[in-house]
């Protein structure tokens, strides 16, 4: 299976898993001392699932997130979506993959200062095509744009700058501008850790949403054990390996 | 697509960037000036000097000229490469104008009449030419008097001429005192001046050129020393020439130093006040009589469109070695072998001028080689920039690549954002370049009156006036230059910025 082949895939209910880690290491070097985070990760992730990776501050969690999505690379181990091996892949037929297939929810946004709220939301698509394409679709993107937004309840502020927004609607516009690519998975990275815990429970509801009528495949880190235990499965990042809460070892559904 | 948005807001947003625009402005409007002017300057030069000489010159090494010089302008003019051969005489004298000024000059020996074939002479009279154009451009005309008014001027340069333009009895009134001792005034030949001997020339500060009240009643004396083509000596109590001349014309020829000191005289009387005509005298070795022959300084040679000049000068050499050895020939057979020789030497207009041309060419290299040296600053100052705004912008770069853009598309923004300041700053530092050098003389007139100082001093750079064209193949190349070296500035802090680690950069504060 080629990463064409992934992208065109549809989006549908399934027991398989769409994207499975094994055996993953990474250790963080700092001139001659060595911190190894991730000892031995085995993790897999059904399409339509809502799983959420519960941990302690500088457990790895966030480490392990980016190297499941792509942003980083393991030190040993494999990542595979929808059966292809993310790691052996090149610079930048990963970069396709995070543009097309998955989307990023940070903890602190991570907003262009310079764009706007719908040019935000536009980015993913503005990287995935040409000038030519982009200007020829340009209405109909916009429009899609447009109502992402809307249906995350930031329909009337298409024109603000992200520093002219709360904290809440700036990571309603990270996860529009997730979205906006229709990814097959959606990585979020302590989504309401910078938000205070009515906002964060709203960003909650919209995940979950999400993941309820559009079935989207979310994968959350996150330290706040709340938080963890609205997602269809928690599993606990402790001492470099996940484990089901309570456990020494995950449990496979 | 994000790229050329991102790049434009960049522009927009970033004005730590404007820096680099304005920087890469202000040296393109530099080299742009600098070049301009030098290459003007050469170009006016060039134009100048070969608007005063023929293409080629057959030059008597001598004061003494050379003789035979009819033989030589015959043979030539037979030539096809060749349109028109004019003789012209060179030397120095000493004027009184009017007893209002005395100096020395170059006294020029014009056959005004066929100058115009050789050169652009006739174009540089006041009276006959360049005072129906400035006439024309007054605006105080119709369309067909200007029109006139154009065709008065260009008759004139076909006709130029040395005939006095007042009346006999105008001279008459003028000089009563030769009148009275039976000298008649209104025969006296015409003296064309340069204008800056008679103080006609553009004022330090720009000023237009203020031109004497009735210039043309001031008599003038000129006294020259003949130079004997035979071998006899000079007894300056009785070889001086002094003649007296009307004033009939000025020549702005716009080289100061020939405008400063040049006058012009009618080339059969400087050839009789030189002693180069032909005369009979009576040889004090053999007691027999002689015919010393007429003889020219400089022959001013034309040749045709697209000929080559070297190829031409080689015919010139021949033909003037033929007629020189033709004449050895002869006296050898009439069994007086000439004891003197007349060296000439045969150059085209570029070799006789090579001297300043040369120096004006290495000056220009030099002066775009230091210039270029100062425009490597501004590929620092881009690299600085950039490499900050890289800095300031590694969290948005580690976004980007998050939400897909690849390093070579990440590279492409800042490579890009180079590239738009590069264009930016070279289109506007061309437009300024080209409203400094347009209005030269302009600013440098209000320096002068505001500063009082004096940049373009024209007794140095041979021109009253700066060049103020640009050659478009000069211009494309220092804007391609800017453009390049925008690129160049932006390239390692783009390459950084391709490199980056995604997560690194999301982590980094």
């Amino acid at each position: 299976m080629t990463i064409a082949d992934v992208q065109s895939s549809p989006r549908r209910p399934s027991t398989s898993p769409i994207v499975r880690a094994q055996g993953i290491r990474k250790t963080f070097r700092m001139g001659e001392s060595a911190v190894t985070v991730l000892k031995h990760v085995d993790l897999s992730v059904k399409r339509g699932e809502f799983l959420a990776i519960e941990g302690r501050s500088g457990s790895g969690k966030s480490t392990l997130l980016h190297i499941l999505g792509a942003l980083d690379e393991a030190d040993g181990g494999s990542v595979e979506y929808e059966g292809v091996d993310v790691l052996s892949l090149n610079g930048s037929a990963r970069s396709k993959l995070r543009n097309k297939s998955f989307g990023f929810v940070f903890q602190f946004y991570h907003l262009l200062p310079e764009l706007n709220v719908l040019e935000n939301t536009l980015l993913a698509a503005m990287i995935e095509f040409s000038w030519l394409t982009f200007r020829s679709n340009r209405v109909a993107l916009r429009a899609k744009a447009a109502e992402v937004l809307d249906q995350l309840g930031m329909g009337h502020r298409l024109k603000h700058r992200p520093s002219q927004l709360s904290g809440g609607e700036r990571q309603r516009v990270a996860i529009a501008r997730a979205l906006m690519n229709e990814p097959q998975v959606l990585y979020a990275d302590e989504p309401t850790g910078n938000l205070d815990v009515e906002t964060g429970t709203q960003i909650m509801g919209v995940l979950a949403k999400l993941h309820r009528d559009k079935g989207q495949t979310i994968v959350m880190v996150t330290h706040d054990r709340t938080i963890a235990h609205q997602a269809d499965r928690v599993l606990v990042l402790r001492e470099g390996r996940l484990q089901t809460p309570g456990e020494s070892a995950e449990i496979q559904p | 697509m994000y790229k050329l948005h991102l790049i434009l807001k960049y522009l927009r947003k970033r004005r730590i960037a404007w820096v680099s625009l304005i920087a890469v402005m202000l040296c393109t409007t530099m080299v742009l000036v600098v070049i301009s002017v030098m290459g003007g300057w050469l170009r006016m030069f060039k134009e100048s000097f070969h608007g005063l000489s023929g293409d080629i010159i057959v030059h008597g090494e001598s004061l003494a000229g050379f003789p035979d010089y009819q033989e030589m302008i015959d043979e030539l003019e037979k030539r096809p490469e060749i349109t028109a051969v004019v003789p012209t005489i060179e030397t120095f004298g000493l004027i009184n104008i009017n007893d209002l000024q005395k100096a020395g000059v170059v006294v020029i020996g014009y056959p005004i009449d066929q100058i115009g074939k050789v050169n652009r002479f006739p174009q540089s009279l006041f009276r006959q030419y360049q005072q129906y154009l400035d006439d024309a451009e007054s605006g105080t005309h119709t369309p067909a008097e200007r029109e006139k008014l154009r065709q008065d001027a260009a008759w004139y340069v076909q006709h130029p001429t040395f005939d006095l333009p007042l009346s006999p009895d105008t001279y008459r009134s003028l000089q009563p005192n030769a009148v009275k001792l039976g000298i008649e005034p209104a025969t006296y030949p015409g003296m064309i001046m340069g204008s800056g001997v008679l103080g006609i020339h553009k004022e330090k500060n720009g000023q237009d050129m203020v031109r004497p009240e009735r210039l043309y009643e001031l008599w003038v004396k000129l006294l020259v020393l003949p130079i004997s083509g035979d071998k006899a000596p000079t007894n300056l109590e009785q070889d001086k020439t002094e003649k007296t001349f009307w004033i009939v014309d000025d020549s702005r020829t716009k080289i100061w130093q020939n405008d400063r000191q040049s006058v012009y005289i009618p080339f059969d009387v400087a050839q009789k006040m030189l002693g180069m005509d032909e005369h009979h005298y009576t040889d004090a070795d053999t007691g027999q009589p002689a015919v010393d022959p007429a003889r020219t300084r400089d022959l001013q040679v034309d040749v045709k469109p697209g000929v080559s000049l070297q190829a031409a000068k080689q015919v010139v050499e021949l033909i003037v070695e033929g007629v020189q050895s033709k004449r050895e020939q002869a006296a050898i057979a009439a069994g007086h072998p000439l004891e003197e020789t007349y060296p000439i030497d045969v150059e085209t207009w570029e070799e006789s001028q090579q001297t300043f041309i040369t120096a004006i060419e290495h000056e220009k290299v030099l002066v775009t080689v230091l210039f270029s040296l100062i425009s490597v600053v501004a590929i620092f100052l881009i690299f600085c920039i950039f490499y900050m705004i890289v800095v300031e912008k590694t969290k948005d770069i580690g976004i980007i690549k998050s939400v897909g853009a690849t390093s070579s598309g990440v590279a492409g923004i800042f490579l890009g954002y180079g590239l738009a300041i590069g264009v930016c700053g070279g289109f506007m530092g061309l437009l300024l370049g080209y409203l400094i050098v347009h209005n030269i003389n302009f600013l440098h007139t209000e320096m002068g009156k505001l500063l009082g100082i004096q940049i373009w001093n024209p007794e140095v750079y041979a021109f009253d006036t700066i060049p103020n064209t640009m050659d478009p193949k000069e211009v494309s190349i220092i804007v391609g230059i800017a453009v390049i070296s925008s690129v160049l500035g932006a390239l390692l802090p783009a390459m950084r910025a391709a490199r980056m680690n995604p997560v690194e950069a999301l982590r980094f504060e």
